[in-house]
């Protein structure tokens, strides 16, 4: 039986530069008791489209009717919907921290739930139930904890709040928007047990919004697929990992890294999403998707349903394949890694015949690590050890993942190899020189030979200068080039990350968030550096672009020998890009070594703990869904 | 946190010391014999000398300075050049009518600006907020005075030119010889000044509450089914306290040393209008007195306000 029935929704978001279409036509059924799952890329308007089903967007145009309860939560009074928001539909939202209001006790907040809907409850009575609920998603002493702060929870135990909220009153439904997108990997697990559970114990249905299709393959019953504000595919998960309907679903099953597999060439989803201004003639999806006929982009495509319940609106028939991973490295990026080849080989005959062009010991380890210790406020009582005793070894060609949860010390440590924070006790040597030691000229020259690419693409880059002038700055810095010699290094540079060099006079603004990743790793190749740290470089973007960030990553690396330090929380992107992995807790290094040896027989309880969070279980493959068949077509 | 208000008392004393060199050697430096002021244009070189000793301005000036620090440490500010009245007992007059004056008004600007502010921001681009954005606007590019003058225009000369009294045109009633009267008589005075601030008010309750709406927990708020007033006044203008207090903290502290314009235009004898005449007659311990008392006055508003801040952000907190 189904609870919620959401027939041919769109919603319309007047902006400044025009109307936005961000959900067109979209219908579904959620049944009573279910897990029902929206996974789609940011922009692809599944989080519109369940807050304006909920009036949560004052401003949006909704058509369609969404039926809940035997009440067309589209043509409910504001009141009305005030009244089933918290009492009937639960929400969990995706950042705990900012979702909690940082000024009134969480006891205080989940009291105001139970006292909104339900007057006549006396401030003891809820009092009591908000404990009695806290207690059961797992907050220990919940009587002491009843009265403090969002902020003196733990990012887990603060999702466990607002579940706790948004539960205390049973409510029939809840809808979680990505509930665990910003939590560690192991922590995730964990509020995802106590959703399920929860959701078994009190019967409750639950709508989960996630960007990873991965994530939902293990928790959710059925889901539907969104792109660009369309309906792509629905159907029971199991239907939707073993037999894709849809080529933009198979697309990006294939294009996410896993922690179970070798690491082997990913196969992107080329280009980027549309603008949602237009609407689109045909299909979506049709500029992205490799099987696309002319047909596509000329009409829409029919709804057809198949016999296992899955719904696919595609003109193609049959099974989508995959589009084919360009094997091989581009040519252009070749082309300069031979010409770099000849450049370094003349510089060593010049260092021959007595003009060397950097005191550096070209045989030393790019950075030498031992002992190393940092300690933030040292000596003061706020005094805070983040790292305790590091010993590490980047070899020349070497690709070592960082990996561990928030706050383990993996950025600090980078940064202080970097030489861009002192360390409090022990030595780092980078380029065969004691960071310690380093005079103001030697720190400078260190700088050419060491690069960052930061998390986040949008804030690291000045959006008030344009791209040729951020990618040429180390250049101008170091080199003192101008004019047309600079400019054609830049251009040069941009081919180089798969950007179009006619774009040098654009600002940041102008560019995607992958485009923009782009930059930052121009300019980080800018002064062709020894040693390459990225910073949690894909953890901002989508799936698809993910894909194809990663590949260049490590294309430029097989054609150049690019030293890499990569620091990530994702195992499977680690797994994916490094040779080497060192596994960072607390601090401390509690696991080190090759990337196959690690993920095959991690030794260390914490490696354990975050591989086993990390793998999620695939649902195997139905009968139904082996001998499906098409049951009706619907013309869009 | 004890700690904290004894180190900032500490930092307080430590300002007004070092603001208390900088005005004497400001006047020792400025132009004007302070005895030649006192003793009369006619005086003899005699007279002239007598008075100057007496005033102790033949000694050094270090002398001079640290004869006022350790009188200033008793309480004693000196006396005043001009009525021979004991500065402490000149300003404490004073005082009376300048906390009327800005204790009044800060009511009245919180009761118009906050509240404008609020609508505001929860109904940006509509006639609303348009309304209330000209009002702040037009107010805000006023002079204190010309605003003052209209409003005397319109609230007292007009009636009175009808034959009834609406408002007086100033002056000041104890507040002992009753509310009423007292009241009656700052009206006009408050209305100018808490118009000004009003505009200024509306301006940062609606920047900053349109920050705060777009919050994530103002969504959760609403997620919660809460009706929506609750939304906007207690989850929403909760967050903005902070940023208010510390903005009214500073602007208490500045006008209670003085909101010179207004104490003119209403002829309140008040810590501006004493600021004004002592600077006119060079009476050096009078503005001495007042300069200090406002610096006292500003150090001791931004204590209260970060005291206040630990109260208000849990976050701080210990």
């Amino acid at each position: 039986m189904s609870i919620l029935q959401v027939h041919d929704v769109s919603v319309d978001l007047p902006t400044e530069d025009g109307v936005v279409h961000a959900v067109q036509h979209v219908s579904f059924d959620v049944d009573k008791g279910e897990v029902f799952g929206i996974v789609g890329e940011s922009g692809s308007g599944k989080s519109v489209l369940t807050q304006a089903i909920t009036g949560l967007m004052p401003g949006a145009e909704v058509h369609g009717t969404a039926v809940f309860d035997g009440v067309d939560l589209l043509k409910a009074t504001p009141r009305q919907l005030r009244s089933m928001r918290g009492n009937k539909i639960g929400m969990i939202f995706q950042d705990p921290l900012s979702s909690l209001h940082p000024y009134f006790t969480i006891g205080s907040q989940i009291v105001e739930v139970i006292r909104t809907h339900e007057p006549k409850t006396s401030r003891d009575d809820a009092k009591a139930r908000a404990i009695e609920m806290l207690e059961m998603v797992g907050i220990k002493n919940a009587d002491k904890r009843f009265g403090d702060y969002p902020h003196q929870f733990s990012g887990g135990m603060r999702q466990r709040v607002m579940i706790a909220m948004a539960l205390v009153l049973r409510p029939e439904i809840i809808i979680a928007d990505e509930p665990t997108t910003a939590l560690d990997v192991t922590i995730q697990k964990q509020v995802l047990d106590v959703l399920r559970d929860m959701s078994d114990k009190l019967g409750t249905t639950v709508v989960m919004i996630s960007h990873d299709l991965t994530l939902l393959g293990s928790f959710a019953d059925r889901a539907m697929v969104m792109y660009a504000g369309h309906q792509l595919e629905m159907g029971p998960v199991s239907a939707l990992f073993s037999r894709p309907a849809h080529p933009y679903t198979l697309g990006l099953l294939h294009s996410s890294p896993d922690a179970e597999n070798d690491r082997k060439r990913l196969t992107p989803i080329e280009g980027r999403m549309p603008s949602l201004l237009d609407i689109p003639v045909g299909c979506v999806f049709a500029p992205r998707c490799p099987n696309a006929t002319d047909r596509c982009g000329l009409t829409a495509p029919p709804r057809r349903t198949l016999s296992d319940g899955v719904t696919v609106s595609c003109w193609r028939r049959a099974d989508p394949t995959p589009a084919e991973a360009k094997p091989e490295i581009d040519e252009f990026v070749l082309q300069r890694a031979r010409d770099r080849a000849e450049e370094q080989a003349a510089a060593k005959d010049a260092a021959a015949n007595g003009t060397e062009e950097w005191p550096l010991d070209k045989n030393a380890p790019i950075a030498l690590v031992e002992d190393l210790h940092l300690t933030y406020n040292a000596g003061t009582r706020k005094a805070v050890e983040v790292l305790k005793g590091i010993d590490l070894t980047v070899n020349r060609g070497d690709s070592i993942g960082l990996v561990g949860e928030s706050g383990c010390g993996k950025t600090t440590l980078a940064r202080v190899i970097a030489g861009l924070l002192p360390a409090t006790s022990g030595k780092v040597m980078l380029l065969g020189q004691d960071n310690s030691t380093v005079s103001r000229a030697e720190w400078r020259e260190q700088r050419r030979h060491v690069q960052l690419v930061f998390q986040d693409p949008y804030g690291s880059l000045n959006p008030r200068r344009r791209v040729g002038s951020i990618i040429g700055e180390p250049i101008r810095i170091q080199h003192h080039w101008s004019g047309n010699r600079l400019k054609k290094r830049v251009q040069e540079l941009m081919e180089l990350v798969g950007l179009n060099p006619e774009h040098y006079n654009r600002y940041p603004g102008e560019f995607s968030g992958g485009q923009r990743q782009r930059i930052g790793i121009a300019r980080a190749l800018a002064l062709d550096p020894e040693l390459i740290i990225f910073d949690e470089p894909v953890s901002a973007l989508d799936v698809s672009i993910q894909a194809q960030i990663l590949n260049l990553i490590q294309d430029l690396q097989d054609a150049f020998g690019y030293t890499y330090l990569f620091i990530s929380h994702d195992l499977a992107v680690v797994r994916h890009v490094c040779s080497r992995v060192v596994v960072i807790e607390n601090g401390r290094i509690v696991e080190r070594g090759d990337t196959e040896r690690i993920y095959d027989a991690p030794q260390a309880p914490f490696t354990k703990r975050l591989l086993a969070a990390s793998i999620r279980a695939v649902p195997p493959e139905s009968q139904e869904t082996a001998h499906r068949t098409l049951v009706k077509e619907v013309v869009a | 946190m004890v700690k904290q208000i004894l180190r900032r008392l500490l930092f307080a004393v430590i300002i007004l010391f070092l603001l208390s060199i900088f005005v004497f050697a400001l006047f020792y430096i400025a132009p004007g014999n302070p005895a030649r002021l006192i003793a009369g244009e006619k005086a003899s070189q005699e007279v002239l000398d007598q008075v100057t000793r007496n005033l102790g301005l033949d000694k050094p000036l270090w002398q001079q300075y640290i004869r006022f620090i350790t009188h200033a440490f008793q309480g004693d500010f000196g006396i005043s050049y001009r009525n021979q009245t004991p500065v402490t007992e000149l300003i404490l007059s004073r005082l009376p009518v300048t906390f009327s004056l800005v204790g009044g008004a800060v009511i009245i600007w919180l009761l118009i600006g906050v509240p404008l502010g609020v609508v505001s921001a929860t109904h940006p681009g509509t006639w609303k907020d348009r309304l209330a954005q000209v009002l702040s606007q037009l107010f805000i590019s006023f002079p204190s005075f010309v605003l003052g003058m209209f409003l005397l225009y319109l609230l007292y000369y007009l009636p009175k030119r009808n034959g009834f009294t609406l408002f007086p045109p100033g002056g000041y009633k104890p507040l002992e010889d009753g509310f009423i009267d007292w009241a009656w008589h700052m009206v006009l005075p408050w209305l100018t000044l808490a118009l000004l601030m009003a505009a200024l008010y509306q301006r940062l309750t609606r920047a900053e509450m349109i920050d705060v709406l777009g919050e994530d927990y103002i969504r959760t708020a609403r997620a919660k089914g809460i009706s929506e007033r609750k939304v906007i006044y207690k989850h929403g203008l909760r967050s903005t306290l902070t940023v208010l207090t510390t903005q009214l903290g500073a602007d208490i502290g500045s006008l209670l040393s003085g909101s010179i314009i207004i104490e003119q235009v209403f002829g309140l004898q008040g810590v501006g209008a004493l600021a004004v005449k002592s600077v006119n007659t060079q009476d050096r311990p009078v503005i001495i007195g007042v300069v200090l008392l406002g610096g006292f006055f500003i150090v001791m508003m931004n204590l209260l306000v970060d005291i206040l801040h630990v109260a208000l952000e849990p976050t701080l907190r210990r």
